[in-house]
């Protein structure tokens, strides 16, 4: 395995009682879309700013592309594409000249820099709106001018703090679709969110994160083999007596199965056809089915049975 | 660092509050002022004192020559029967009797006219005397005549100059240290722990100092720029009497308006606070110091000098006020180079603190 594009050791972040990170180790490699997934104040935007240099740490150590990320590490900042989770462009430039001066700050050369800013705004779809003051968009227009502003340099690590918050599905969709293709161009991704369904629908590997703690890390599939839940069935029924409800906990790799307001939900660990031989039971026994639901497990599930709470919690 | 320059010009060209404050605020109030002033300054001429002239002896007294060329006087020649009737009908303010002798004749009922009976009654005097000397030496006739005139003009500095151009002194002193409003934003858009832009801007590869001397100087340059508009506008169209030694009215500017700036970078990088407070405390802390030069009570500078003078050598205003005061009315520059090299020592002073309090890299808290 090559060495990690992104190397974060033994690092804790303290403000004043509270422990933002509490001994966080984390590395990704490069050409990955690496999903950090946890909810708000579990210290994902603390670990970004740490990453960039932006906050002190108390103890550990960060290196970037191999060497010791500093604040004056200007080489390495080259090499660095950021989209703060707030706005951070100016009320008085266009679009274009917003684009333009924050490429200024990376890319020197004027006939490089021009090329990079028409390809950052083709890239965000930003070409009816060029003229545009960020005023005059809407909000998810202007999330998109916040991401070009952070890659029109081309970086080869861009990092994404919660660029999808208060934005429209439509938007929302695009600025995904975006980042795949900044993957698919050579870029690693760091990508910040809660919401699991972007995470999951993106990230090639995923970080798990809970009150500064990594509590789990690797691919969606991984993770999900990691807790006892493989497969969650859920069946409208008029009625179900106990003694049905304690049969069908009893069928192979079914753990538990619950009645209430006309629905059963049986959760099953592991095993293939486990929806098949509930509802054959059913049908043996002649209950009326009404609507039946299969779903895998979600990242939700696995941090509700990592940490025991919901992640929007 | 051109397009660091190019594009906080732009910035500050859209940016209406700036333009407001820096230029458009002062050419109104030099409106104001000059609405103001202008009536105040017609007020303080002198009319001539309207005076029936009876001559009761010889027509070619010089007594009579003296009395018709002092500007001080309008003459009416008359008889004395008209002479008394202009009086009492208050179209003149006094007769003066020439033969001999010169004698005085005022209703002392009329209080209105109280100041010009006691002019003529110096003049009267000061003829009598005349009138004694001429006898016994009658070749000091002429010079004695020409003397007759009171009104004298008296200049204490390089020239004359409305007293109350020095509110117009003080208004360039504010207008300059209002640039330390937009001072403020170089602090806030290039810190990290202050503003998502500055956050933005300590990430990328370009070097933090970098990023701050080339702001400071596409603000200093902007502001100058804004300043001697407005500057312009109050000579040249307002007509402001202040165009004396113009080049260095404009150097004053220039050094006025990186006082104010660097004062601006400094405050703003002094603390964590909003940029509403922030903004305030500029607001507060300029119009202060406007306050102790002199622009809303024109003799607080005097007052100042009489107290603390040391806080006029310190204070930008005053500082700036006292410099275009040198400029125009004292014949040595001594004064004004410096007051001009204590403005480039403040400058710099603030540009200093102002690096020293943003060098920091890392924040322990975002």
């Amino acid at each position: 395995m090559d060495a990690p594009i992104v190397k974060i050791d033994n690092l804790v972040k303290r403000y004043k009682e509270l422990v933002a990170l509490d001994h966080f180790h984390l590395e990704i490699q490069e050409g990955e879309i690496f999903g950090l997934l946890g909810p708000n104040g579990s210290g994902k935007t603390t670990t970004i700013n740490c990453l960039l240099s932006l906050l002190t740490y108390d103890k550990g150590t960060v290196e970037l592309f191999g060497r010791p990320m500093r604040p004056d590490s200007y080489d390495i900042k080259r090499q660095i594409g950021i989209v703060m989770q707030n706005i951070a462009v100016f009320n008085e430039l266009t679009v274009y000249e917003n684009i333009d001066y924050f490429c200024s700050l990376y890319v020197k050369e004027k006939a490089l820099r021009k090329q990079y800013v028409q390809e950052a705004i083709a890239f965000a779809g930003l070409e009816e709106f060029t003229r545009f003051r960020p005023k005059k968009l809407s909000g998810g227009l202007l999330r998109r001018l916040n991401i070009a502003c952070g890659i029109a340099h081309k970086p080869r690590l861009i990092i994404l703090d919660e660029p999808t918050v208060a934005v429209d599905p439509q938007s929302r969709n695009r600025i995904l679709e975006g980042i795949v293709k900044l993957q698919e161009a050579g870029a690693t991704i760091i990508y910040t969110s809660h919401y699991m369904e972007e995470v999951e629908q993106i990230c090639t590997r995923i970080a798990i994160m809970d009150k500064g703690k990594n509590i789990a890390i690797g691919t969606k599939e991984e993770l999900k083999k990691m807790i006892k839940k493989s497969e969650i069935i859920t069946i409208d029924l008029e009625k179900l007596p106990e003694t049905d409800r304690k049969s069908i906990l009893e069928l192979p790799h079914v753990y538990q199965a619950d009645f209430s307001d006309h629905r059963l939900t049986v959760l099953c660990s592991g095993g293939r056809h486990n929806l098949l031989r509930v509802l054959n039971y059913l049908q043996e026994q002649q209950f009326s089915i009404g609507h039946v639901y299969s779903k895998p497990p979600t990242l939700n599930d696995v941090f509700l049975e990592i940490t025991g709470k919901e992640l929007r919690d | 660092m051109f397009s660091i320059i190019k594009y906080t010009w732009i910035r500050l060209i859209r940016n209406k509050t700036n333009l407001f404050w820096v230029l458009l605020f002062p050419i109104a109030l030099g409106g104001l002022f000059q609405a103001a002033f202008s009536n105040l300054s017609s007020l303080e001429e002198f009319s001539p004192i309207p005076t029936a002239v009876v001559c009761s002896g010889d027509e070619s007294s010089p007594l009579l020559t003296a009395a018709a060329a002092n500007p001080l006087l309008s003459v009416y020649r008359c008889s004395s029967e008209e002479a008394l009737a202009m009086l009492e009908e208050q179209q003149v303010d006094g007769i003066l009797t020439i033969g001999d002798s010169i004698t005085l004749t005022v209703d002392p009922n009329r209080s209105s006219a109280r100041l010009n009976q006691s002019i003529l009654q110096v003049f009267t005097e000061q003829c009598s005397i005349n009138a004694a000397l001429i006898k016994e030496a009658p070749a000091a006739a002429p010079a004695l005549a020409a003397d007759a005139d009171f009104r004298k003009e008296v200049c204490y500095g390089r020239r004359w100059q409305d007293p109350y151009t020095q509110y117009f002194y003080n208004l360039m002193a504010m207008a300059c240290m209002f640039t330390a409003l937009s001072g403020i934003y170089i602090s806030l858009e290039n810190q990290g722990n202050l503003t998502v832009l500055g956050a933005r801007k300590n990430c990328a590869s370009t070097n933090k100092l970098f990023c701050i001397i080339g702001e400071l100087i596409a603000y200093i340059g902007f502001e100058v720029l804004l300043n001697i508009i407005a500057f312009l506008f109050l000579i040249f169209v307002y007509g402001v009497d202040m165009r004396a030694r113009l080049p260095l009215s404009l150097l004053t500017i220039l050094i006025s308006s990186a006082a104010g700036v660097s004062m601006g970078f400094f405050i703003g990088s002094a603390s964590r606070r909003s940029e509403s407070i922030k903004i305030g405390s500029v607001t507060a802390i300029t119009l202060l110091c406007c306050f102790f030069s002199g622009l809303m009570q024109g003799n607080m500078r005097m007052v100042v000098e009489q107290h603390a003078p040391f806080f006029n050598r310190i204070n930008p205003a005053a500082l700036i006020a006292d410099s275009f005061y040198c400029l125009n009315m004292l014949e040595s520059l001594r004064r004004y180079t410096v007051n001009i090299l204590t403005l480039v020592l403040l400058s710099v002073l603030f540009c200093l603190g102002g690096f020293l309090l943003t060098r920091r890299k890392r924040y322990a808290d975002l």
